[in-house]
């Protein structure tokens, strides 16, 4: 699983950074490193992703995002106005938002 | 690692030293440098900083442009003040960030009394904003943060203790709200005050081997071409370092900061539990598509308004000011003192012509730069760049490329300013070099002309079709110059800190606006008035022996300007359209595109029609002339002429705001280039099409 693909609301570990040095370092620049936790937020405009870390807010191209293995950490209840709420339904699978 | 003997940061020192010369009773007696990420408000502190007294200039060899300028810090003291482009890191990846990183290089490796860093620290993204001024830390300098956006960290409940996170970081921290003005005289009481031993090594230990030592030049990083590949920076490459084991080695020293920047989060108790912010409440509808783009075509939309229909009129008022009564009091003036006719007809054709267009392009651009601002400082720029980045990664451009490259078919000059917003230089130039080929509102009125006389009950969709082939263009051009002067500039996918939404303010806006108006002015306005007097003096220079230099009475073709374009227009016969009245068209389409259709009419002897679509006798001129040159395919040569007049350059403000962007060079190279196409283009359409007709 990495950043692109996991599921937007969760939390989840990086578990390593894949990618040329030049790219895994301004990855740990903007501190995506290995044990840092983080949480999709947003998809949309050609799987473009909004992740949550720390106080950040970062935008990636899935080609980027696709490079971050991560794990999930544990269920999160991410406040209704951060994913649509069909996103959060328990029966249903966890849908990325439209337009992609 | 490499290095290089001569970058931008020691002109950056050379220039910042030279800045607002007229603002300086005293010399500037220490250079502060202002570092900080990508939107963290560091221009705007520098305005607020500095007023007027700023400049920009372009780094030598480079297309990277700096702000300089002077900090009144005490009445009786002044600083030399540099904003230097916002970077992540002192290891940089692109030419912006090595000017950055090559600045605070020479800085460290020669500091005067005094000589400080001012690192700007976002309060809603702190961690990233740390890394940056632990690696200045490091090199020794001393370093003062200034501490931004804190109301806004406050709003979502994560607020930063200012003085708590000057204890576990080891140097003073001002707390400062440039957008309101707030703490400017605070930040200058510090640098003052500051004698750079106080806070020395108490986090970041910078006598470790292990600091960082900012290096002139840029790491060779494998996957990433060198920052200066595709630039003409000069890169001696250092055969004792291997760029593997050093780009490694900077890896594994980025960790230990970041886990650095994670123990001074923990100590000054930022909170990091997950919370929706007001921007990521906002940012749930407009990254959306379904709300995210109507929204973001409304605003492309209202800008594309504003540029157009609203500055219109207002443009129309400044220049029949101009050109009515301050002409007519100029004119009464010198015929008071007698002056020789030559002298009016200079100095009101040539001098105020120009002022003229100057003046009146000033409020589109009071226009274009406040709605910059609005979207730049709000943080809705960044979220552009989400929104239109696959658009445009599909020609290679950054995802706000899409504004200037809309905005441009109101307007070519606001679309040039607005290229501003693009922090890669390369993605800047490359943009600035497309903009012109956005088919703008002056050229409409050439198509309209055309369409109607040529095409007449198709004019509609002929005028379509050449929007369709503005665009064709732009992306033919965009393909060609990736593929060759910029085949080394590659695209990296979208990873951007978003910025938090943040309402702009009057006063910031108001002096960003004012500053940047004032640089359009002073830079754009000189090349506009030398071009303005230099069409005069071709219009006034007789050629036929009969009339006086400056005859007001003397016929187009009399002028030096007639013979210009009589020698111009056999080049245009391979294009089916070679003659004198349609060559001086074009020579007066360079100054403004709004021309043509009025040299058309003069050149003919004849009134401008008020309505291009109703060309009455002017209809029958241009039919006769174009079948004439064109061997009897009239159509055919009118949309040679059209594409032509669509691809070469818009007009000479362009010209001017180019030059004011990218530079002399660059701008004769754009310039050139476009008439090189535009004839290739109006040849290939009337060539193959007569193979068809």
């Amino acid at each position: 699983m990495n950043l692109a693909n996991c599921p937007l609301g969760t939390l989840v570990v990086i578990t390593g950074v894949n990618g040329s040095v030049a790219e895994r370092l301004r990855f740990a620049e903007l501190g995506l490193s290995p044990g840092s936790t983080a949480a999709a937020l947003l998809s949309g405009f050609g799987k473009r992703r909004v992740i949550r870390l720390g106080t950040q807010r970062i935008a990636f191209a899935p080609q980027a995002a696709g490079k971050i293995s991560v794990e999930l950490v544990e269920p999160e209840t991410v406040e209704s106005a951060m994913v649509p709420a069909a996103a959060r339904m328990p029966a249903a699978p966890v849908p990325v938002l439209a337009g992609h | 690692m490499t290095c290089h003997d001569d970058s931008g940061s020691t002109a950056v020192r050379a220039a910042s030293g030279s800045a607002a010369p007229s603002a300086l009773a005293l010399a500037p007696e220490r250079t502060v440098l202002l570092v900080g990420r990508p939107n963290v408000g560091k221009s705007t502190l520098f305005n607020l900083l500095t007023g007027a007294h700023q400049k920009t200039m372009n780094v030598p060899r480079t297309t990277v442009s700096i702000e300089v300028g002077t900090w009144n810090i005490s009445d009786d003291s002044r600083t030399r003040i540099t904003d230097l482009p916002g970077t992540y890191s002192l290891i940089p990846q692109s030419p912006d960030e090595e000017v950055t990183a090559n600045a605070v290089a020479d800085l460290a490796a020669a500091p005067g009394p005094g000589d400080v860093v001012i690192v700007v620290l976002d309060a809603t993204a702190l961690a990233s904003s740390l890394y940056l001024f632990a690696q200045v830390k490091q090199s020794g300098l001393p370093v003062i943060a200034a501490l931004t956006m804190n109301d806004l960290a406050d709003s979502a409940s994560a607020p930063v203790d200012a003085a708590a996170l000057s204890h576990a970081i080891g140097a003073p921290v001002v707390s400062i709200n440039p957008r309101r003005g707030v703490g400017a005289s605070e930040l200058a009481a510090t640098v003052l005050a500051f004698d750079g031993t106080a806070f020395d090594g108490t986090v970041v230990d910078s006598t470790s081997t292990d600091s960082i030592t900012p290096q002139r030049g840029a790491i060779l990083l494998p996957g990433l071409p060198s920052p200066a590949s595709s630039l003409p920076l000069e890169m001696d490459p250092d055969p004792e370092t291997d760029p593997d084991t050093a780009a490694e080695a900077e890896l594994a020293r980025a960790h230990e900061l970041f886990a650095w920047v994670r123990e001074v989060l923990a100590e000054i108790g930022t909170s990091t539990e997950p919370r929706a912010t007001p921007s990521d409440k906002l940012d749930a509808a407009l990254l959306r598509p379904i709300v995210g783009i109507p929204v973001f075509l409304a605003i492309l939309w209202a800008t594309f308004q504003l540029t157009t229909t609203i500055s219109g009129p207002i443009q129309d008022w400044f220049e029949g000011l101009i050109t009515g009564p301050v002409t007519g009091w100029f004119s009464s003036f010198l015929g008071a003192l007698h002056a020789p006719s030559w002298l009016e007809s200079l100095t009101v054709n040539g001098l105020l012509a120009g002022v003229g267009t100057v003046v009146s392009f000033l409020p589109l651009m009071v226009i274009i730069f406040t709605m910059i601002f609005i979207l730049e400082d709000s943080g809705y720029l960044a979220r552009v760049a989400v929104m239109a980045d696959r658009a445009m990664q599909s020609i290679g451009l950054d995802g706000r490329a899409v504004l200037p490259l809309v905005i441009g078919f109101g307007c070519n000059i606001p679309a040039l300013s607005a290229t501003k917003t693009i922090p890669d230089s390369r993605q800047r130039l490359l943009t600035g070099l497309l903009v012109p080929y956005s088919s703008c509102t002056a050229r409409l009125v050439i198509y309209l002309l055309l369409a109607s006389v040529f095409f007449p009950g198709h004019a509609g969709t002929v005028v379509f079709a050449m929007y369709v082939v503005s665009v064709v263009v732009i992306v033919g051009v965009a393909f060609a110059l990736r593929k060759t002067v910029f085949r080394g500039v590659i695209r990296e996918p979208l990873v951007i800190v978003l910025p938090a939404y943040q309402a702009p303010r009057f006063g910031a806006l108001a002096r960003a606006v004012a500053l940047r108006c004032s640089g359009f002015a002073k830079r754009a306005g000189v090349v506009i008035l030398g071009l303005s007097m230099a069409v005069w003096v071709l219009m006034a220079v007789p050629i036929d022996g009969k009339h006086a230099f400056g005859d007001t009475e003397m016929p187009v073709q009399s002028s030096l300007f007639g013979a210009a374009a009589d020698g111009v227009s056999p080049v245009f016969a391979p294009a089916g359209f070679d003659d004198w009245h349609v060559a001086a068209s074009l020579i007066t389409g360079f100054v403004a595109k709004e021309a043509v259709v009025g040299t058309l009419a003069t050149t003919y002897g004849l009134d401008e029609p008020s309505d291009p679509s109703l060309a009455g006798d002017l209809s029958g001129r241009l039919r006769e002339t174009f079948t004439e040159t064109s061997g009897g395919q009239p159509g055919l040569a009118a949309i040679a002429f059209m594409v032509f007049c669509l691809a070469y350059t818009p007009c000479l403000v362009t010209v001017a705001e180019q030059k004011r962007l990218f530079g002399g060079k660059i701008t004769a190279a754009s310039v050139s280039g476009s008439i090189i196409l535009a004839w290739v283009l109006a040849v290939a359409i009337f060539q193959i099409g007569g193979l068809f007709a």
